[in-house]
């Protein structure tokens, strides 16, 4: 074993003895060390060793190599289905030999703000992202995209690839933040009146004459809703706010804006607005109710069972993606479409109306923009060229449709944010399908007319308020115009904060470091003086602290570095507005002054949650686990299957869990394990049908609690460990003293497992406060916390805010907040705990 | 009422089904074959009634005679009453076993059997457990090039045809072709013609679509190499984090619990301290400082942590450390081992068991390490199993087919891991929950 005496001879300096021949313990030692690797666990870790290489190194190298540039690009979609966007790639990078274009299709990108602000902020962003252009004017506001302004300037003159004119305004403008272009639009969609004209001939409607103004859509739906015996809905002629229209729609036909020309104040409750939301509250009214409306609702499926298709509704404001979907499913649906109907003051052009078209629309859709940082910004500009071009367009188109053709599915072209562009593809792509072709025209024709939620960077506050508003109106819990404007009032508070906050000082964080720094130096060296001191002049007491010092060294610089230095930083940081692109404000206490006044029904929430999941799941949990452990204590054969049966849903991944549960607890009743199991037992015998599960708000937390609960059989084998240190003596004891079954538990075991229970309730309450995998993935991935925030934990709030938002200043007075809670919560069950634990070594 | 009926007889059923068991194993032990039989007889009967019957009354009048029949039996085969009350326990025991442990492997199965399952049958409700697929017929293909699936056809005549299925048409309807031999010549005939859906029935066959593993491995990006990549992060990240953990807690421990230097109890102290800080208070702080060194997007923030010591192992080991006779230590000194030295060829060995506990709990930590990936790393190329599965569930929730595929990929590993190590699994969750008290 030559190796083995070359290390010891570099570990053990100090050799006194010259002898060799005499072995010292030591190498006996070693030898065990050596054959305790029994050969299996050898191999083992020698393959995984291998493979962590092996595959490591290969993939790192290949990522890295090469001479053509690497153009990450974030939200368009490669799959099964994207034949167009693939062929439109393949051209680019053939035109383009030295760009190699890589396109993210794991979700992160579009559906994930938190993946793409977290690689933006951290340095490592994609070239080029495919993003919502509603939500331009927030990622600009924060600097989070390049204004693309100097590639435009730079291309100018007569064959400038991307021009301003090309464009439809309202597309256009929407990718426009304070005058300057932060994203070039890609597609777009606009929203049409769908009527089923078999619907309307049978209600002895013209089926060639669709609804003109708002009295007579009212007027047309109550024709056209037909009721079963029951009183429940047979079929509905139209339901305000299925499909895709919302207030929005409904506010600009009657002259409502949302915001001040400025950007500065909201007009959420401005009175047109406020007439708008009344008109839908009556069409709801007039249906017999919101809540009637939305149980038929309920019942609506996709594809090919679209209420639409099977004649469940008649009329709907949906879409130009629903051309598609109809051509794909439903392509002999006798249907037609018409401009979503307006006041009739607006038909007229009457009044505030003068001089305005009769018809608007609004419109969405995706854009390209460049992220700050991104590192090929000129290749992204190419390809942004390249997939905005009237010849991508029709590549990609003509990709599609044969792609389609070969599926036996009539191909429908996707609206183009570019005017030229759709002009050019309607005359070589138009559906072939007389109808869809009409249906097809109708969408482009009233895309000049079209209207773009408001650019800000309040804009999903915006979104979100309406759609609170619309709610709570249609449901009289408030009137619309008091629902509107409490609406309206939050998001002017958001406004006004973010204003206010450029008037807040710079915060520097050199100052108060350098104080820290100074402090530590100065206890430093008086620690280094003590510690002389102490030690004296000893030889060998100086080299073991030493030894010491440098042992316990990595643990200590891991300590100041990662431990120490943050809380210092959480500090300073929760006293400042930070977010992360920007030099940090002090903000002095209005981090916690927000969170206990404006968000203090959030993070009440989010504890009240955290509670529910302790108070219910910590001894759900415990008496599962204490209950198993009992059984198996009894001597029983066959114990390490039982045991590890139970054991091992324990040590599943959290993620793989969740996923699984997921899909056991499916949100639809007609789907999922234990909605099977339910049907055929608690419905069959007590009427009760089986719950939405994390689709719904008050069955999301007892679902993640049977989730949990699966995992119990990890806190048995310390249960286990518990009752088997239990003496035998005491239970014949207790025998003779006549305590039996209930009494034996409640007097000796229970006592003697205390502590246990002790030692599971303090860590089960901060493993409640810091829960975050399972509810990150059962929530709804990407920050969501299920319906009604009934999933949002103290965490996830914290997530949330720290890596979607980064508002790092606020996270970090959370973060102090859930610290408090978790000491208070540990320091008041160790003062309890003298009250009811039993500690052996107590009596001696 | 009808509920509360059944409710009763279940319980009674159940009670039945204990006293049998109970009743077979006494019968058992005094070695009367007849009474075991006997036993076995009412028991076939009593599933009888349960499978056959489905009537309430009828359940819970022969619960209660086979429950009071076995029930003599016990009396007549066991002893004493002690003896009889210890054999019902047992039985009892077992059968609470048995349905738990099976309870807590159902969703297993449930994992397995959604992964092996085409989309078509994802839907059926109440579910099937055992995959079928249609049947298909070598030789004839259809529009997407597979073997064509085959179907009774039935219209009018009373006698279904076999057809083989051919393509969908954009109309909706199907094109087939007859695999039924003509009448007289038996030679079968390839004459196609169209169909309407609900005029075909699909034949079904047990074959589990193992496609579905295949598929969810090409859904996922090109640069990831079907996930290996995934695979071969999650280990790398693995290793490096079981080795930091490994070689730096115990030297921390070491030095806490067997050399002497001023400042070791206070250092200690605010060791322990720093176990009750939740990792929400340095998340950021730590963000930002991995940002200024430019490791975001990269595995470094994720590993390089753990070679500075986790307070928790360090305080359990120092456990360890400290109940080793100081006899060893000093032999080693005098024949002139250094600290370094006694540390790694005498202490290290007298802690394995420990090391393994804590090894396999790092394993653990590290492999299901979400919130961590989720924070710092982006590119596909660089993520690991737990986070790409997140990702792929958001994806692909629609297809639970090859969502619970991959869900399959990503706990096998650790569940064969689990049944090599087992005893260590079990000895570190004892450990650390001793270790806090």
């Amino acid at each position: 074993m030559p190796c083995f005496s070359t290390y010891s001879s570099v570990f053990c300096g100090r050799r006194t003895r010259g002898n060799v021949s005499v072995q010292p313990p030591i190498q006996r030692v070693s030898f065990r060390l050596n054959s305790c690797l029994r050969s299996w666990q050898a191999v083992l870790f020698a393959v995984c060793l291998l493979l962590t290489s092996f595959t490591h190194a290969t993939f790192a190298q290949e990522s890295g190599s090469g001479s053509r540039v690497k153009l990450n690009v974030w939200g368009l979609q490669s799959g099964p289905e994207s034949a167009g966007l693939d062929a439109q790639v393949l051209e680019f990078e053939r035109r383009n030999p030295d760009i190699d274009v890589s396109l993210l299709s794991m979700g992160a990108g579009t559906m994930n703000p938190q993946k793409l602000m977290t690689s933006i902020v951290g340095g490592a962003p994609p070239d080029l992202i495919n993003q919502d252009r509603f939500t331009i004017g927030d990622w600009a506001s924060r600097d989070a995209f390049q204004p693309l302004d100097r590639f435009l300037q730079a291309d100018k003159g007569p064959s400038q690839p991307v021009r301003r004119e090309d464009y439809y305004p309202a597309a256009w403008n929407e990718a426009m933040y304070k005058g300057r272009v932060y994203a070039i639009p890609t597609g777009i969609d606009d929203r049409l009146l769908f009527y089923s004209r078999k619907m309307f001939r049978e209600a002895g409607l013209d089926p060639n004459r669709p609804p003109r103004t708002w009295e007579e859509l009212k007027e047309y739906s109550k024709k056209l809703t037909k009721l079963n015996p029951d009183g429940t809905f047979k079929q509905i002629g139209f339901i305000p706010n299925w499909g895709n229209s919302w207030l929005y729609l409904y506010s600009w036909q009657n002259g409502g804006e949302f915001m001040s020309p400025d950007g500065r104040t909201c007009t959420l409750d401005n009175p047109h607005t406020v007439g708008a939301l009344k008109y839908m509250a009556e069409m709801y009214d007039m249906l017999g109710g919101y809540d009637k409306v939305n149980i038929y609702q309920s019942g609506f499926q996709g594809a090919e069972q679209d209420p639409f298709f099977t004649g469940k509704i008649g009329m709907v404001i949906n879409g130009s993606w629903n051309v598609n979907t109809i051509a794909r499913y439903a392509p002999d649906l006798d249907f037609a479409v018409a401009p979503p109907p307006v006041p009739a003051e607006r038909l007229e052009g009457k009044g505030r109306f003068a001089g305005q078209s009769p018809y608007i629309t609004w419109i969405g859709g995706f854009s390209l923009a460049i992220p700050v940082g991104a590192r090929h910004p000129n290749e992204a500009w190419r390809f942004i060229k390249w997939m905005t071009s009237g010849e991508a367009a029709v590549i990609g188109a003509s990709a599609q449709k044969k792609f389609n053709e070969e599926k036996g599915r009539p191909y429908v072209f996707d609206l183009s944010a570019r005017r030229t562009t759709n002009d050019l593809l309607f005359k070589k792509f138009a559906p072939e399908n007389p109808r869809l072709r009409t249906v097809q025209k109708a969408f482009i024709d009233l895309l000049p007319e079209s209207k773009f939620r408001p650019v800000t960077f309040v804009g999903q506050s915006l979104w979100d308020a309406h759609v609170r508003a619309f709610e709570r109106a249609c449901q009289h819990a408030q009137t619309p115009q008091a629902a509107l404007t409490e609406q309206r009032i939050l998001v002017q508070k958001e406004l006004d904060k973010a204003f206010a906050r450029e008037t807040l000082p710079i915060f520097s964080f050199a100052r108060p470091i350098a104080c820290i720094v100074l402090l530590s130096l100065c206890g430093l060296a008086f620690g280094a003086a003590r510690i002389r001191q102490q030690v004296g002049h000893s030889r060998a007491a100086q080299r073991e602290t030493v030894a010491g010092y440098l042992m316990a060294a990595p643990w200590i610089i891991g300590f100041l570095l990662l431990t120490a230095g943050p809380i210092v930083a959480s500090i300073l940081l929760a006293f400042s507005d930070y977010d992360v692109l920007h030099a940090p404000r002090y903000a002095g206490l209005s981090n916690f002054h927000t969170l206990f006044t404006d968000d203090r029904e959030l993070i009440g929430k989010a504890f009240y949650n955290a509670g529910y999941l302790a108070i219910i799941g910590i001894p759900l949990g415990m008496a599962t686990g204490l209950a198993i452990a009992m059984l198996l204590n009894m001597k029983i054969k066959g114990m390490t299957w039982y045991r590890t049966a139970f054991y091992i849903p324990s040590i599943v991944p959290a993620i793989a869990s969740a996923v699984l549960w997921a899909w056991i607890l499916a949100g639809d009743p007609n789907k999922g394990l234990l909605n099977a199991v339910w049907r055929a037992t608690l419905t069959e015998w007590f009427g009760l049908l089986p719950p939405g599960w994390f689709g719904v708000a008050d069955w999301a937390k007892p679902g993640l609690i049977v989730q949990g609960l699966w995992g119990a059989g990890g806190g048995m084998i310390l249960w286990l460990a518990g009752l088997q240190g239990v003496p035998a003596s005491l239970y014949e004891a207790a025998r003779i003293d006549g305590a039996r079954g209930w009494a034996q538990f409640r007097h000796v075991t229970l006592p003697m497992l205390s502590p246990y229970i002790f030692f599971n309730m303090i860590m089960g309450t901060i493993g409640a406060l810091q829960e975050f995998d399972r509810v990150y993935v059962l929530g709804g991935g990407s920050g969501s916390a299920g319906p009604l925030d009934s999933l949002l934990v103290p965490v996830l709030y914290l997530f949330n805010n720290a890596f979607r938002f980064f508002k790092m200043g606020y996270a970090s007075a959370i973060a102090w907040v859930v610290f408090l809670v978790i000491l208070m919560l540990a320091l008041l069950q160790l003062w309890a705990q003298k009250y009811w634990v039993h500690y052996e070594t107590d009596k001696r | 009422m009808t509920a509360f009926i059944w409710l009763i007889a279940i319980v009674l059923g159940v009670v039945a089904f204990v006293v049998l068991l109970s009743a077979i194993v006494a019968a058992a032990r005094a070695h009367r074959t007849s009474l075991v039989l006997l036993n076995v007889l009412l028991l076939l009967g009593l599933v009888a009634v349960v499978v056959l019957g489905r009537n309430p009354f009828a359940l819970g009048a022969v619960a209660l005679m086979e429950s009071a029949l076995a029930l003599f039996i016990v009396k007549r085969t066991t002893r004493n009453a002690a003896h009889m009350g210890g054999v019902m326990q047992l039985s009892a025991a077992h059968c609470t076993l048995l349905a738990g442990s099976l309870l807590f492997l159902i969703p297993f199965a449930w994992l397995i059997s959604t992964s092996l399952k085409t989309d078509e049958e994802q839907a059926i409700f109440p579910p099937v457990w055992i995959p079928t697929q249609q049947t298909t017929v070598a030789g004839i293909t259809n529009a997407e090039d597979e073997p064509a699936g085959v179907s009774w056809y039935l219209k009018d005549s009373p006698k279904q045809v076999k057809v083989a299925e051919i393509a969908n048409l954009p109309s909706g309807r199907v094109l087939v072709q007859s695999l039924e031999p003509q009448a007289g010549t038996g030679k079968i005939e390839k004459k196609t013609f169209e169909a309407n859906r609900s005029e075909l029935t699909k034949i079904r066959e047990v074959s589990p679509r193992w496609k579905n593993y295949a598929e969810a491995l090409e859904f996922l990006p090109p640069e990831t190499h079907y996930g290996l990549t995934f695979l071969g992060n999650t280990l790398f990240l693995t290793i490096m984090t079981v080795l930091g953990t490994l070689l730096s807690s115990s030297l921390v421990a070491y030095s806490f619990a067997r050399l002497h230097w001023p400042g070791r109890n206070l250092l200690f102290v605010v060791l322990l301290a720093t176990m009750m800080i939740p990792s929400a208070v340095t998340m950021m702080p730590q963000f930002l400082i991995f940002r200024s060194l430019g490791w975001i997007d990269t595995l470094l923030p994720l590993w390089v942590p753990a070679f500075f010591g986790s307070a928790f192992n360090i305080f359990l080991l120092r456990q360890f450390f400290m109940s080793i006779p100081t006899e060893l230590e000093d032999a080693a000194k005098i024949d002139g081992c250094g600290p370094l030295g006694i540390y790694w060829w005498v202490m290290l060995p007298q802690v394995k068991p420990a090391l393994a506990a804590i090894g396999i709990m790092s394993v653990m930590a590290a492999w299901n390490n979400f919130q961590g990936p989720l924070i710092y790393l982006s590119s596909p190329e660089k993520m690991t199993l737990a986070y790409a599965l997140q990702l792929y569930q958001q994806q692909h929730g629609g297809e639970p087919g090859l969502l619970m595929a991959a869900s399959t990929l990503v706990v096998l590993p650790i569940i064969v891991l689990f049944f090599f190590t087992q005893r260590y699994f079990i000895e570190g969750v004892s450990l650390s929950g001793l270790g806090g008290r």
